[in-house]
């Protein structure tokens, strides 16, 4: 058989190629360059000077690493529930017998669809604007008076006013796919349930949820990878780098093209962007492990 | 039960829906006040917007002659298009017939190599930019299109492996023996009989594709961020970004609007077969 | 719906390969891939006895600037004009913009063809740059038989050194100078009975209340800046260096020190009379700056390059003003004398092909002609002696000249990068008078300590 292996070989080899060049290589040397104290990213490896763990201490002596790690625990936990929450109830909403259905499916998906940059742009210079924005005119058409001051772009806000912009871009996604999976749960049971009096709550709770679940798993692992290359909102909500809305690809951005954060002498370390790198790999390796003990695969895949 | 009881019983029916309608009602309702505004916004003048008079003077269409001349919007969308169009197909070139392979004939290493695959695909970006940077400037090739092109293909590919699997698993067996009975090579049977079966798979992971591209940011500002090589979404930040510095904020909102429109537009036609495709690139059968 | 889509393709792939061929036809303002550029062999320069040398060669130039600006739009009437003195010239721009920060490390690293560039000084390319020492001694073209450093405002060829903090070569030459004022309108001050320009933070206090009484709002700032009001705070008390060591203690005790605890109890007092604008606490650039361009705002710390960028806000009949950050209570006499000041810095890539032929390019750029059109057009300082200044900045000249020891922006409080984002968040809280001077120092002393 041995025009069979040949043939396997041609049709896989472009695939493994790229595989090879563009993702293990290069992850293996980001892990190497982490232990080493890198000057440009350019640097050939005989350039290199070996430190252990020094970037990685360094790293996590930085207050503005840990803030990032803090912030990225925010919008991965805190961000998750929110916003599988808001796709989950749009997507009963839609699910059930109400009018119009694609239309509201498009209108809420939409948002997604746009480029970061224009959504940003229009939550910043228009909604949260601080003299003529959205909000502030809302507020002070109902008289909310302490609203209308709420100062959203604030250090103290700017977090919450992202997650915000973020959500409004993300709902409309993730109720796509689960609304793919409530679709296929059979009428029946809903029909069966019904019968025995079960209000809306209660076939929420007992039918489609179960259900769900494997659906919601896959959400999940969707959300955790999207949170952890969360950088595009953050470098558009602020002008340099702050606290409110740093994340770590953001820091590790700054720290290689940029600014050299996390360097207290004026040599830029790319070592440390390296090591940055690695760790959100261990968290994102972290996490999916752990959802893989808290919700079992139903299809043993 | 009578008539009278099922109208009064659809009545009710609907009515429960009555806060579903109004969450989405709110939502909508955001939505068109927001693109409004800057719609409006930027057909108005910079000291408009800021005094609260918008359109007090009339409609200002010179702020899209403006963006259009000074900056170079026709490139970036240019750029897009070869990006987001190029790479959806050198990936279903190369995802295709690996996915074929992995799926569909059992060989030595076949679950190593689907593992590697799906490990491959939880690594993230940001642990192999550096490295890409590093490699793209020692071959020569920053500032040319072919690194964005090169690296948004080999990026997706094993997304678009792991995809195809499922839809090639779904093709009944007795196919590649009826080729191989017709007289067809191996290679002909996957062009000529299984990459056509696998159509909708594969339009829906172009989809899926296209979007992410065209929307995607964090590559393009590393690795193409001169102006000729820009795409829509680093150009428009370039173009806000000047904006701001010269006080031009009619012409930011204009610019603003003139970005977001063509995908809006594609959206209205297209919406459904875009969020099939979506759907079923995160959904798996 | 299958031949839709073959049509759709079709079509599309045509308009790639269409617009591919348009985009590939570059203007001379495009900047042409490195291939291009490398390959080109720049000829030496021939000298004819009097008159214009003939020049040959290709020139890129990455430019700080956006062409839609109006410095972008000078700097192309520059690079045209001199293309046609010289046609066996080639020169592409890139315009960055602002995020020249970014990319031109990358680009730098990647050994993209880069001869003239704005040097940013936030980050450290000194690596890249010639020395123009021996440069600025010769005589150019354009200037008319002087050695070139004669022709250029002195402060020109200083401050690049300290900008960089590279003292032992000349990494740049400069134009448009700039300083760090407290900028302020004209007109409201008149109304208000402020007569004289603060000098000391009393003074200030004082006119402040005056301000304020006569209804407009005295300061605003922008969280870009922040936190430059505290750093010339301590500058002021206690000098540049103080704040350089505050910054990267890592203990924690600086910041409780006399010093820090008098600057919070400064602006917690001003927070406390309203001096400050009630949107600062969420201004996100530049909001800020447009409440003072249109007149709301009284008062806003920058630099001198701010009327451009509120040109078209605050329209052609605005007063402009600026002074010195005024001395502090238990510091030295350092207003007026000590100022954050500097330039836009332009250097040459240390791998240039032709470095003669660059320093043509950067000469004819700073020449009194075209010195003269950045002033005019786009309201600059000027970088030639005995030009003209444009009218907004006129008063601001002899600040300009005084200044004898010039420091970094804010008093170089945000040169810890990691330190820095706390520092703004923290004054912006003081200034909205959300927490108090005590608050201030014990967060920013638990935020110092490793």
């Amino acid at each position: 058989m041995k025009s069979k292996n040949w043939f396997v070989v041609r049709f896989l080899a472009p695939a493994m190629l790229c595989l090879l060049a563009i993702f293990l290589y290069p992850a293996l040397r980001t892990i190497l360059m982490s232990f080493n104290k890198v000057g440009f990213v350019t640097d050939n490896m005989k350039d290199w000077e070996f430190i252990g763990f020094a970037n990685y201490t360094k790293l996590m002596g930085s207050p503005l690493f840990r803030r990032s790690l803090w912030n990225i625990l925010k919008i991965w936990i805190g961000g998750g529930v929110v916003i599988l929450s808001l796709s989950m109830l749009f997507s009963v909403i839609i699910t059930s017998r109400i009018k119009g259905k694609k239309f509201w499916k498009a209108m809420l998906y939409l948002p997604h669809i746009i480029s970061s940059v224009a959504l940003v742009t229009m939550w910043m210079q228009y909604a949260y604007h601080n003299q003529y924005g959205l909000f502030k005119r809302l507020f002070e058409l109902i008289h909310w008076n302490s609203m209308a001051q709420f100062q959203w772009t604030a250090p103290e806000n700017l977090f919450l006013a992202m997650m915000i912009a973020y959500s409004y871009a993300g709902v409309g996604f993730y109720m796509l796919i689960m609304v793919a999976g409530i679709d296929g749960v059979s009428e029946d049971y809903y029909e069966a349930s019904r019968i025995e009096g079960a209000g809306i709550w209660q076939q929420f709770c007992y039918i489609t949820l179960p259900m769900l679940k494997d659906i919601i798993k896959r959400c999940i692992v969707l959300y955790s990878a999207s949170a952890a290359g969360f950088f595009v909102y953050s470098t558009l909500f602020s002008f340099n780098t702050e606290n409110a809305t740093v994340t770590p690809m953001v820091y590790m951005y700054e720290v290689v093209f940029g600014t050299g954060v996390g360097s207290s002498s004026a040599e830029l370390n790319v070592g440390a962007g390296a090591a940055a790198g690695v760790l959100i790999m261990l968290v994102v390796l972290i996490v999916n492990a752990v959802l893989n003990r808290i919700i079992p695969s139903e299809d043993g895949q | 039960m009578n008539r009278y009881g099922k109208r009064k019983v659809r009545c009710k029916k609907q009515l429960r829906f009555i806060p579903g309608y109004l969450l989405l009602g709110i939502w909508l309702a955001f939505t068109v006040a927001m693109i409004g505004w800057i719609i409006l916004a930027s057909l108005s003048t910079t000291k408009e917007i800021f005094g609260n008079q918008i359109l007090s003077s009339g409609l200002h269409w010179e702020n899209y002659a403006n963006v259009l001349r000074k900056h170079k919007m026709s490139v970036y969308f240019a750029n897009s298009i070869i990006y987001s169009l190029s790479g959806c197909i050198g990936i279903i070139l190369i995802a295709a017939p690996a996915a074929y392979v992995l799926s569909r004939i059992s060989f030595r290493g076949k679950s190593v190599i689907n593992n590697v695959f799906v490990i491959a695909m939880s690594i993230p970006s940001v642990m192999l930019v550096m490295p890409l940077f590093k490699m793209a400037t020692s071959i020569g090739l920053i500032g040319s299109r072919w690194t964005l092109i090169i690296l948004y293909i080999c990026i997706n590919v094993p997304f678009g492996v792991f995809f195809l699997i499922g839809f090639f698993m779904s093709l009944p067996k007795a196919l590649e023996e009826a080729a191989e009975i017709d007289g067809c090579t191996p290679d002909q049977a996957f062009w000529k009989v299984m990459f056509p079966l696998a159509q909708p798979g594969i339009i829906t992971l172009t989809i899926f594709n296209f979007i992410n591209i065209w929307n995607e940011y964090f590559m393009a500002l590393i690795f193409a961020n001169k102006t000729g090589l820009r795409t829509v979404s680093t150009g428009l930040q370039a173009i806000v970004q000047s904006m701001k510095y010269s006080g031009d904020w009619a012409g930011l909102f204009a610019g603003v609007v003139i970005v977001f429109l063509p995908t809006f537009i594609l959206f209205l036609f297209l919406s459904n077969k875009i969020m099939a495709g979506i759907t079923g690139g995160a959904v798996k059968e | 719906m299958k031949r839709v889509n073959k049509v759709l393709a079709a079509a599309l792939a045509a308009s790639m390969v269409l617009s591919g061929c348009g985009a590939g036809t570059s203007k001379t303002a495009e900047s042409s891939p490195s291939e291009e550029s490398k390959g080109a062999e720049s000829v030496a320069a021939e000298t004819k006895e009097q008159g214009s040398k003939e020049l040959e060669g290709t020139l890129v130039y990455w430019s700080m600037w956006n062409d839609t600006e109006p410095q972008g739009e000078v700097w192309q009437e520059i690079v045209d004009g001199f293309m046609k003195k010289h046609p066996k010239v080639k020169v592409t721009v890139q315009w960055c913009g602002r995020d020249n920060k970014k990319i031109l490390k990358p680009a730098m690293e990647g050994n993209e063809t880069i001869d003239i560039f704005e040097y940013p000084f936030e980050i450290d390319l000194n690596e890249y740059v010639l020395d123009l020492t021996p440069y600025v001694d010769k005589v150019y073209d354009t200037t008319d038989g002087k050695p070139f450093k004669d022709t250029l405002i002195p402060s020109l060829l200083i401050t690049p050194g300290t900008m960089t903090g590279r003292t032992d070569i000349l990494p740049a030459v400069g134009y448009k100078p700039w300083m760090s004022l407290f900028m302020y309108n004209r007109a409201i001050f008149e109304e208000a009975g402020v007569t004289a320009e603060p000098k000391t933070w009393e003074d200030f206090d004082a006119s402040c209340a005056k301000i304020k009484e006569a209804g407009y709002v005295p300061i605003t700032f922008d969280d870009a800046y922040a936190s430059w009001l505290p750093g010339m705070y301590l500058a002021r008390e206690k000098g540049q260096e103080w704040v350089q060591k505050l910054v990267k203690d890592t203990t924690g005790e600086m910041w409780k020190d006399e010093a820090v605890v008098n600057m919070a109890k400064a602006f917690e007092d001003f927070a406390k009379k309203g001096y400050f604008d009630a949107n600062v606490s969420g201004n996100k650039w530049p909001a800020g700056q447009v409440d003072f361009g249109n007149g709301k705002v009284a008062m806003y710390y920058n630099l001198t390059g701010l009327p451009t960028e509120v040109a078209d806000i605050a329209g052609p009949d605005f007063q402009w003003g600026g002074f010195s950050y005024p001395d502090v209570t238990d510091g030295a006499a350092r207003c007026g004398k000590e100022d954050p000041t500097g330039c836009t810095l332009l250097a040459v890539n240390k791998n240039t092909a032709d470095p003669e032929l660059a320093m043509e390019f950067v000469a004819y750029a700073l020449s009194k002609e075209n010195d003269a059109k950045m002033v005019e057009h786009a309201g600059t300082t000027p970088a030639t002696v005995d030009t003209q200044w444009p009218p907004a900045l006129e008063n601001m000249k002899d600040a300009l000249e005084l200044v004898e020891v010039p420091l970094k922006s804010g008093g170089d409080i945000a040169s810890n990068p990691d330190l820095s984002p706390t520092i703004s968040e923290n004054f912006i809280k003081l200034a909205a008078g959300q927490i108090t001077a005590d608050d201030f120092v014990a967060n920013m002393a638990a935020a110092a300590k490793r």
